[in-house]
């Protein structure tokens, strides 16, 4: 494979001017975030810099620590105090949101392109439903448990509906009740004013979601769903609002691995036939396997290494990467011992994070030059989009240059 | 008391003897037998006053298996499958309902006292969770050695205090932590580290076996494989015996030598493992093997039918075989013939209409959704009557539902015993439905609790060689039901 793009940049913006349907849905670029603690400012996320495609699943894996959810968090800005996103564009192409907003925020634009960290909060806000949504690990953060399923789907609609009309005014009992910020259910009446129309669009989503008997379970307590049964609620609340992009974050890590099967086969169904994209978080190489095109492996709150599956599972080139698949007991052919990644994943803190390579005091090939400046994210061999973040992808590992034991040491005190 | 100790610690070192040389003749170290843990809910005593019967829950129904010594056995299932308690219950961390374990030839439930400290020193736990199975006010020595103050340990030594420092750190060190550390608290340390903290202070009293109850779940994977490359040398190292629970399959194949699956409270297959993962023999087995998302690029295009449905609550478990509400192979009657998908869902229909979840109400509703030009027909006085006698119009909203519910072909006599149930559900004739699909398509699955045979991968299914078919209720099976 030529290098041609190898020093591509991939800082650059948005495309200016007539993207199409093949451009990106979503262009992340830059994105940090930071969480302001006692302990000291902590880096969850370092400019990371990722692509969604239209009708892809684009998946980010990684492990705790790792920065992987706050970066879901971020786009869809969820991050809450003491975190802050503190850099970064994220570019959501819609083209009629572009011409609404193009006259007061002519900053915030790029040809069909939005960066919606620009926009006003209530602008930003508004997306949330229509634009992104999102599904988490535990379904039950996503319900209020004092109303029925069906009524909180019917509302989500509704929210939808004013929220397309009217871009400013978002407020549900419902929405974002897991991050309990925006309600307190005891403030409001647990009795129903949703519409027929929100209600049957309630039950078909029941039903697109593959829960039998959708009109009786419409009427049921979020307790009175199995884990896997409120795990497609859940994901039919999130398609409420026909999203152009749906996050799921660990959306199986709690499931049982036959009801894990039936979710992902659900997910999977789900987007091919609403043609949406998602972006799919886990820690589990099996489940980005099973659904993603394209993949960016996290480590320390950078994108280490991404690329399309092929690129990123058999052309590996990050030594974390390489571990992370050397790490995984194979169900198939298991190897009489597993190649672990010696270590534990750093704490972040901002202090303790120099301008070096981040898995230098893990990694098995660690050079001098590892540690004398941060390596940037180059382009390399594989399909066009596989670009690592490491300086094997400019020379090879060169014993004679490995970073002595003690220098490794001294990068590694700080952890521990 | 030292005499006595002294004593007791010959007798166990001639039972330790004895083992190996048994242990080489094929005695298992762990034999249990029947073990049965119910818990039982609606038993306070308002509950009583208000006649309300009490409810078991069967965690655990009837568990045979042995470890012998030096292997892993992993005990693999799904949550709620009983595997975690059987772990505790056979360590008597909790009080069996039922059942016998025998360690190194001696019942475990029978023992007491000084014998009974002398079990728990000789096997021992580590849990999964290694953040709340650690006192997080004591320090990572303190939390070491305190199986050894437990025990008085180590009891010959002249200085007991140094002597346990000395053993704490030797431990600490072997585990891959550093005796410089071991002032330190649990919040001090990573997940990883933390489970070896657990396993160091399961070692110090130097068992011969361990109940490793989801050890590495917690964990990230690569701090995972490094705690499974541990447990590997441990095992080596000091002769140990494993029972290794776990829900990662992947994981359980890495590290057992030998395998059984839980479903419902039971064990349904059993066997090495390379065989068991080769050439799995249980429908149950196969579903959760063929389940696992793969790390490869071929894995989005590997076809799988995943299971459908969820579990069955364990206070109310199947009859007969505890799958059959989710099986594909589940068996038709012999003089049936049906295709394989087109019987799962008549009994997935069956399911239903017993569980009042398919009813009457929601029948005609389905009926009506789907052409409610005739939906008016349904005669709603519930007269009795064959389909021949009704109106024309029920039995062909009965033939409709029959289309709309069944999503595979079904046709000649098996559709026309479904309409005809269909027709006398919409009728209200709830009891006639039950019965009459009963009738035609009950399972030998249903009625026959499927037992382990004997031999090294037995399977618990009629699939395989059962005992022949009784036409009374199985004697073993147990009717604990409320
Ligand atoms: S930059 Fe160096 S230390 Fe970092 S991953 Fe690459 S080889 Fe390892
Ligand atoms: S006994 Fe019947 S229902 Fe149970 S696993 Fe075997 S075939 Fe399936």
């Amino acid at each position: 494979m030529p290098e041609a793009d190898r020093n591509a940049d991939v800082g650059e913006t948005a495309a200016s001017g007539g993207a199409t349907a093949a451009e990106p849905v979503l262009k992340v670029r830059d994105l940090s975030t930071r969480f302001f603690t006692e302990e000291g400012q902590v880096n969850a996320v370092e400019s990371v810099s990722f692509d969604v495609h239209d009708g892809e699943v684009f998946g980010i894996v990684g492990e705790s620590g790792s920065g992987k959810s706050v970066t879901a968090l971020s786009i869809i800005d969820l991050v809450e105090s003491p975190g802050r996103i503190t850099a970064g564009e994220v570019w959501y192409r819609n083209a009629d949101l572009a011409a609404d907003m193009r006259e007061e925020h002519p900053e915030a634009i790029d040809g069909e392109y939005v960066d919606t960290r620009r926009v006003p909060e209530g602008v930003r806000r508004s997306l949330r439903g229509p634009a992104f949504s999102m599904i988490f690990q535990d379904p039950m953060s996503s319900f209020n448990p004092s109303i029925t399923v069906g009524e909180q789907l019917a509302e989500a609609v509704e929210v939808q509906q004013r929220a397309r009309a009217n871009p400013r005014s978002t407020r549900s009992r419902t929405q974002g009740y897991g991050l309990g910020r925006y309600l307190s259910d005891w403030m409001l009446p647990s009795r129903s004013f949703v519409s027929t129309e929100s209600r049957d669009r309630a039950i078909s989503l029941l039903d697109q979601v593959g829960i039998p008997d959708p009109a009786d379970r419409a009427d049921e307590y979020p307790n009175q769903f199995s884990g896997g049964m409120l795990q497609r609620a859940m994901v039919a609340q999130a398609l409420a609002g026909e999203p152009d992009v749906l996050i799921a974050d660990e959306p199986t890590t709690a499931l049982d691995v036959t009801i894990q099967a039936q979710i992902l086969g659900l997910l999977r169904d789900l987007q091919d036939e609403a043609d949406m994209s998602v972006i799919t978080i886990t820690h589990d190489l099996g489940v980005i396997a099973r659904m993603c095109d394209r993949v960016g492996v996290m480590y320390a709150g950078e994108i280490a290494e991404r690329g399309t599956l092929g690129d990123v599972f058999d052309r590996p080139i990050h030594p974390y990467t390489e571990g992370l698949l050397g790490s995984i007991p194979d169900l198939d052919d298991p190897a009489p011992r597993l190649q672990p990644i010696e270590g534990n994943v750093p704490e972040l803190l901002d202090a303790e994070m120099g301008n070096r390579c981040y898995f230098a005091d893990r990694c098995p090939k660690a050079m001098d030059e590892c540690v004398a400046e941060k390596p940037a994210e180059v382009g390399i061999e594989g399909s066009d989009e596989h670009r690592v973040r490491c300086v094997l992808a400019d020379h090879e590992y060169d014993p004679a240059r490995a970073l002595s034991t003690t220098e490794r040491e001294r990068e590694a005190s700080a952890d521990d | 008391m030292t005499d006595g100790r002294d004593g007791r610690d010959r007798s166990s070192r001639e039972r330790r003897g004895a083992t190996e040389r048994a242990g080489t003749e094929g005695d298992a170290l762990l034999d249990v037998e029947d073990l049965h843990k119910y818990y039982f809910e609606r038993d306070s005593l308002v509950d009583r006053l208000l006649g309300r019967d009490a409810r078991s829950v069967k965690a655990v129904d009837g568990v045979d298996f042995r470890v012998h010594p030096g292997e892993t056995l992993g005990l693999v299932g799904e949550s709620g499958c009983g595997k975690s308690t059987t772990g505790e219950t056979l360590l008597r961390l909790r009080e069996a309902t039922d059942g016998k374990v025998r360690f190194d030839g001696e019942s475990v439930f029978d023992l007491s006292g000084a014998e009974l400290m002398e079990f728990r020193k000789r096997a021992g736990i580590v849990f999964q969770d290694p953040y709340s199975s650690l006192d997080p006010r004591m320090t990572v020595g303190e939390l070491v050695a305190e199986p050894l103050a437990v025990h008085d340990e180590p009891a010959d030594a002249e200085n007991r205090t140094e002597a346990r420092r000395e053993r704490v750190d030797e431990l600490l060190e072997r585990v891959g932590l550093s005796a410089t550390q071991r002032d330190r608290y649990p919040h001090e340390f990573s997940g990883g580290q933390r489970q070896r903290v657990g396993i160091a202070r399961a070692l110090a009293l130097e068992p011969d076996f361990l109940v490793l109850d989801e050890p590495v779940s917690a964990l990230d994977v690569s701090v995972q494989a490094q705690i499974l490359n541990l447990l590997a040398d441990l095992q080596q190292e000091f002769g140990l015996t494993y029972l290794f629970i776990a829900h990662d399959l992947s994981v359980v194949r890495h590290l057992c030598d030998r395998v059984a699956v839980m479903y419902l409270g039971e064990i349904v297959e059993s066997g090495p493992t390379e065989e068991l993962f080769e050439e799995p023999r249980h429908p149950y087995t196969r579903a959760l093997l063929e389940s696992v998302p793969r790390a490869s690029t071929d894995e989005r295009d590997r076809e799988i039918e995943p299971l459908a449905g969820d579990v069955p609550s364990p206070r109310h478990p199947p009859s007969g075989c505890r799958f059959r509400t989710r099986c594909p192979a589940v068996i038709p009657p012999s003089d049936v013939e049906i295709p394989q998908e087109t019987y799962r869902e008549v009994m997935d229909l069956r399911e239903r209409l017993e569980s009042g979840a398919m009813n009457t109400e929601r029948a005609r509703e389905l009926a009506a959704e789907h052409g409610n030009e005739r939906g008016n027909g349904v005669n709603t006085n519930g007269e009795e009557g064959r389909v021949e006698d009704r109106g024309d119009a029920t039995t062909e909203t009965a033939a409709r539902l029959c289309t709309v519910l069944f999503e595979n072909d079904i046709g000649g006599e098996n559709r026309a015993v479904v309409t005809e149930t269909l027709g006398h559900l919409l009728d209200g004739e709830r009891d006639e439905a039950v019965s009459m699909l009963r009738d035609r398509f009950e399972s030998v699955c249903e009625r026959q609790r499927p037992v382990l045979q004997a031999g090294p991968h037995p399977a618990a299914c009629h699939l395989y060689d059962q005992p022949t078919e009784r036409p009374n209720a199985n004697p073993a099976e147990r009717t604990a039901d409320d």
